[in-house]
């Protein structure tokens, strides 16, 4: 089968059926077209995933002209009008960023476009990197559009939502599978548009703020890309993902492009000192901020990062830098999630810091490191996408944004609160995925001298990441004693229910069979550039050149500590439950509240410090270049 | 790997509580001994073990006990690597995640003690995992292996014709060990998150009978990771030179922080971690410099 | 005597509760940890937490307000458990006896073991006590004890 009708259903299928969402406006159509896209979108990830199994390899897809249209030219056309819609945006906005950046991306582009043919084969190409990005965008996005069906119950622009999510989804896949750097450009100015769009939502004060603080920051990254193309051809002589990392360029000023990438990539995933538009965006809607803000969008940056992995790795000065603000973002995110007490908040830190820990295993470039961002990736997006549907649930069903809120949640509405629990312990206990990879990237930065600041980022940033992760679980866990008559806990609704436990179960099965992850995706994605993944796995046991961890012991165990208390607890009478110990006052109920480090550790004091160091880093990182 | 060693290993795995009990009956013996008392016998834990197991039950929640066999059995896996020679940084991490449980453990009944001691004690996690982590990097920095049978191997130190002992070329390191050790096994001056007279044992409050003589038994396991990690200073191709060396240096720790826990007072949990981010951090950087230095010299 | 039963006489945890004394015989308990009298060579330890408690020491004539948390405690500690009336005002009232907010001795509220008269306690009398309340423990374990009613 050839892979173009796949191709078509990933980036134009869902399209479509956005329009048509927007075209019928009824929920009852929008429902069933949201289901029957995102079981195309699975089946259709699916399918690209054993096309790709099957060919061994990339497979190259022309498709500059399908079926009569003329596909190369109608993209740029496209990207013509959209360019001239955030200028149209920016002037209804009286936004001056925006206006300028808008006009600062035209130029180039379109000096550019006038000078050279735009169109170069293949202008798909589908390796098992961008598999693997295609699986998460496809089946996690699906299954957020599922939820956010039930979600979005009752809002009024319901047809505008859907539009915009479904849009996103078949932009986000044609940007991961675009081989031409024009493409890419393109699908990445469209996910920018629908995120301004989707934080937009609301229409309050906030959400307009943070909209246009996302349009700008993202925009600007746009300009560094739009800048990095014809320099790209300049140096390298072709806009074409493959042939760019097939040249080693003689010439230093040839990073200049790749730094500028890198910089795009920085805003598009909103490592520090641009982490405050993805703060920001937590306004929107929670299926938004599981969709854009952590599973998938801000995924796009890292990936784009990972693809031009090799070429960042022949200037070792442009990686270190690299390396050091992913480190950097992620200690320091870290350190400001401990003060948070918005749930989203929280999250939006950890998806930052998880981030700068990819980013940083980028820099860090080795085949090992490289694995483990993959590794990262794929993990992080199935946990965080998790914990934000379970934000979402704890909104409507448990009326709070607070993490304080959510105080003895596992007595009101204990499927929830199990479910955020064993997200948390897939974020950062051993063995699951994320911790594996945190594992690999500690070790791998011991490696070289140079790297030993980093070394430090990540102790320090994984130690804080479990110090707020086990206070928040701490108030949800903390149990007021059981009353006499309990209120039966509301049932959460399937549409609920379905994609968080699918994305559960795939967090916790996945770190358990990591064999065939590392085998089918990882090694296969990392294999063209730099041959043999250096990790492995028997599914007994974790390998990597530098140790090793039990990783099916550890599973054994944690399922015996689970299950035989509960096997001995069967034996113990009611009467041998008792009250907590309270001086032996019998007062009622406490409200704890927990403890926040507000002022010991504000989130906005260290961003005014945190800020200036990064913005001295990105100087360093363009000026690298020169020495 | 032969069966006897095998044999040894799972020995050595099944008596390390008895090492913690003997470690606290010694302990609380030599206490009495400094005050001028006559303190109780020996077995003193082993009796309060037996005791605890034979009281009622009585819980507070179910999710309680889980968490408190789930610290159990990190604290044994983190053994259970050590002695199969694992790797440094997982057993760190693991002892961290043993913490962790025991922290939730105490945060899972609402009881303002309870969460006051698991508060104290993720803070205090935070203030020490992070050295201990180091302190493995030191190692590794010094020998190139986080695993410990290439660390046994390789962490050649010529002196006095004995082959090997990491303790001279990392003394920082070593120090910082201490004070993890110290630390976890909740002495004097950082009995923080357990203190018994100001916040009627913290973590602990709410674990009673059989389940408090659980979490007692995950304290042995830990003291005797904890010995285990510091006899990783001293090691020789003799085997008997490098059992006696890990012996007297396991004991010479152990006294050191009898004495310190006897002649000091406890600390507030604030300075606890300005005490690890002012002194702990600076001495384990300048360390980590010092063997980067050494090494670029060798390599030049 | 099985190994459990035995550890029970060895390792006697106690927690020391006031109802509404004088702190006289709270003094004395304390004076029992210091080196002159050393309890801790019976394994006695001093734990402020009813929950890890073998043994409850109560000082003081119960107070009316102080029922109900005598009886939590009380209630809080697993068995098996003793509890001990340490002074002449947890015996009986001692000179608050009929007083309008107070209750009586210890007896009124919950069962007591050991009865230890003194105003205040000599150490040594609690000490006494306390090896008392273990004979007794002993006793109930090997099912010889006779309540003196019958």
């Amino acid at each position: 089968m050839s892979a173009e009708i796949p191709v078509l259903l990933a980036v134009a299928f869902p399209v479509l059926m956005g329009i048509l969402c927007y075209a019928l406006r009824n929920r009852r159509s929008i429902a069933a077209l949201s289901f029957i896209s995102s079981a195309v979108l699975i089946a259709t990830s699916l399918v690209l995933f054993w096309m790709v199994r099957d060919n061994g390899g990339g497979i190259r897809l022309d498709m500059n002209e399908f079926a009569g249209i003329p596909v190369s030219e109608l993209i740029m056309v496209l990207d013509s009008f959209l360019m001239f819609y955030f200028l149209y945006i920016g002037i209804k906005l009286k936004n001056l960023p925006t206006i300028i950046f808008a006009v600062l991306q035209m130029i180039p582009l379109f000096w550019f476009e006038s000078q050279h043919q735009g169109a170069v084969t293949p202008s798909f190409y589908i390796d098992s990197l961008a598999v693997i990005m295609v699986l998460i965008v496809s089946i996690i996005g699906s299954l957020i559009v599922i939820y956010a069906i039930k979600y979005m119950e009752h809002d009024k622009k319901q047809a505008r939502f859907f539009f915009f999510m479904l849009l996103f989804l078949g932009a986000m896949n044609g940007a991961v599978l675009s081989n031409n750097l024009l493409w890419l450009f393109f699908f990445w100015e469209v996910t920018t548009l629908c995120c301004y769009a989707l934080i937009r939502h609301e229409e309050t004060e906030e959400a307009i703020k943070s909209a246009t603080r996302a349009l700008v920051v993202t925009l600007g990254g746009g300009v560094a890309f739009a800048l990095a193309i014809p320099l790209i051809f300049e140096y390298f002589g072709s806009v074409s993902f493959i042939d760019i990392l097939a040249i080693s360029p003689a010439l230093g000023l040839a990073f200049i492009p790749v730094a500028l990438i890198a910089l795009a990539a920085f805003t598009k995933s909103a490592q520090i000192p641009f982490q405050s538009w993805l703060l920001g965006a937590m306004v929107a809607p929670t299926p938004v901020s599981a969709l854009l803000h952590s599973a998938t969008m801000v995924n796009l940056g890292v990936y784009v990062l990972i693809r031009s992995a090799p070429a960042i790795g022949l200037a070792p000065w442009l990686s270190f830098v690299i390396a050091v603000v992913g480190g950097f973002t992620f200690f320091v995110t870290a350190l400001m999630a401990v003060s948070q007490v918005t749930i989203k908040r929280v999250l939006a830190y950890s998806t930052i810091g998880n981030l700068g820990l990819i980013v940083m295993c980028v820099g860090i470039n080795t085949p090992l490191s490289l694995s483990a961002a993959i590794l990262l990736l794929f993990f992080h997006a199935m946990s965080k996408a998790l914990l934000f549907l379970s934000a979402g649930v704890v909104d409507h069903e448990g009326h709070t944004k607070k993490i304080t809120g959510m105080e003895g949640m596992i007595r009101s509405i204990p499927v929830l609160a199990v479910t955020v629990v064993a997200a948390v312990m897939t974020m950062m206990m051993l063995p699951f995925g994320m911790f594996i990879g945190k594992w690999v990237a500690l070790e791998v930065s011991t490696t070289r001298p140079e790297l030993l600041l980093l070394t430090g980022f990540v102790i320090f940033g994984s130690v804080l990441t479990s110090l707020y992760y086990t206070k928040w679980l701490g108030l949800v866990l903390s149990a007021p004693e059981e009353p006499e008559h309990p209120p039966k806990p509301h049932p959460l609704s399937k549409l609920y229910t379905i994609p968080m436990f699918t994305l559960l179960a795939g967090a916790i099965f996945f770190s358990v069979f990591m064999g065939p992850v590392i085998s089918e995706l990882i090694g296969p994605a990392v294999a063209p550039y730099y041959g043999l993944t250096p990790m492995t796995s028997d599914n007994i046991t974790f390998f990597t050149p530098m140790g090793w961890v039990p990783s099916l012991l550890i599973f054994v165990l944690i399922v015996v500590a689970i299950f035989l208390p509960l096997k001995m607890f069967k034996s113990i009478p009611k009467e041998a439950v008792k009250p907590v110990y309270r001086c032996g006052e019998d007062f009622e109920q406490l409200r704890l509240k927990g403890f926040f480090y507000e002022r010991e550790v504000p989130d906005d004091r260290i961003t005014r410090y945190a800020n200036p160091i990064a913005v001295i880093l990105l100087v360093i990182m363009l000026g690298v270049i020169f020495i | 790997m032969n069966t006897i060693d095998i044999a040894i290993r799972i020995l050595l795995f099944v008596l390390a509580p008895a090492f913690g009990c003997l470690f606290f009956g010694i302990d609380r013996k030599l206490t009495a001994r400094m005050q001028n008392r006559v303190g109780p016998p020996l077995l003193q834990p082993w009796y309060d073990f037996k005791k605890l197991m034979g009281k009622t039950e009585e819980i507070v929640n179910h999710i309680h006990l889980v968490f408190a066999f789930a610290y159990v059995a990190f604290i044994m896996l983190a053994l259970g690597i050590f002695l199969m020679d694992g790797d440094l940084i997982v057993i760190c991490f693991s002892l961290g995640a043993s913490q962790v449980f025991l922290a939730l453990g105490a945060f899972s009944v609402r009881s303002p003690y309870s969460h006051v001691g698991a508060h104290r004690h993720l803070l205090q996690m935070v203030a020490v995992e992070p050295l201990l982590i180091l302190a493995a990097v030191t190692i590794k920095l010094q020998t190139g292996s986080f695993v410990l049978s290439d660390i046994y191997a390789r962490s050649t130190y010529p002196f006095f014709g004995i082959n090997t002992i990491l303790l001279l070329s990392l003394p920082v390191a070593f120090f910082i060990v201490i004070l993890a050790t110290i630390v976890d096994t909740q002495k004097s001056p950082f009995d923080i998150s357990t203190a018994h007279s100001e916040i009627v044992s913290g973590t602990f409050v709410e674990y009673s009978g059989p389940y408090l003589a659980i979490t007692k038994l995950g304290h042995w396991f830990e003291l005797s990771l904890l010995f285990a990690f510091v006899s990783i200073f001293f090691s020789s191709d003799v085997l008997w030179i490098s059992i006696a060396g890990k012996l007297t240096l396991d004991f010479a720790v152990f006294l050191l922080i009898l004495v310190i826990d006897n002649s000091t007072a406890r600390l507030t949990i604030d300075r606890l971690v300005k005490f690890s981010v002012r002194i702990g951090l600076p001495l384990i950087i300048i360390n980590i410099v010092l063997i980067v230095i050494s090494s670029m010299g060798v390599i030049a | 005597m099985n190994g459990t039963e035995k550890s029970r006489l060895k390792s006697p945890w106690i927690t020391h509760i006031n109802t509404g004394g004088c702190n006289g015989c709270d003094i004395e308990i304390l004076a029992c940890l210091t080196p002159k009298y050393d309890i801790e060579r019976f394994g006695i330890l001093n734990k402020g937490n009813p929950k890890h408690t073998d043994v409850l020491l109560v000082t003081g004539p119960v107070t009316k307000k102080y029922i109900h948390v005598l009886k939590n405690l009380y209630d809080q500690t697993p068995g098996p458990k003793v509890v001990i009336a340490v002074g002449t005002c947890a015996c009986s009232g001692g000179v608050f006896k009929d007083l309008y907010n107070v209750e009586g001795g210890v007896d009124q509220v919950i069962p007591v073991d050991v009865y230890i008269p003194g105003c205040a306690v000599k150490p040594e009398a609690i000490i006494d006590g306390v090896v008392l309340a273990l004979e007794k423990l002993k006793k109930l374990q090997e099912g010889t004890w006779k309540e003196v009613g019958e």
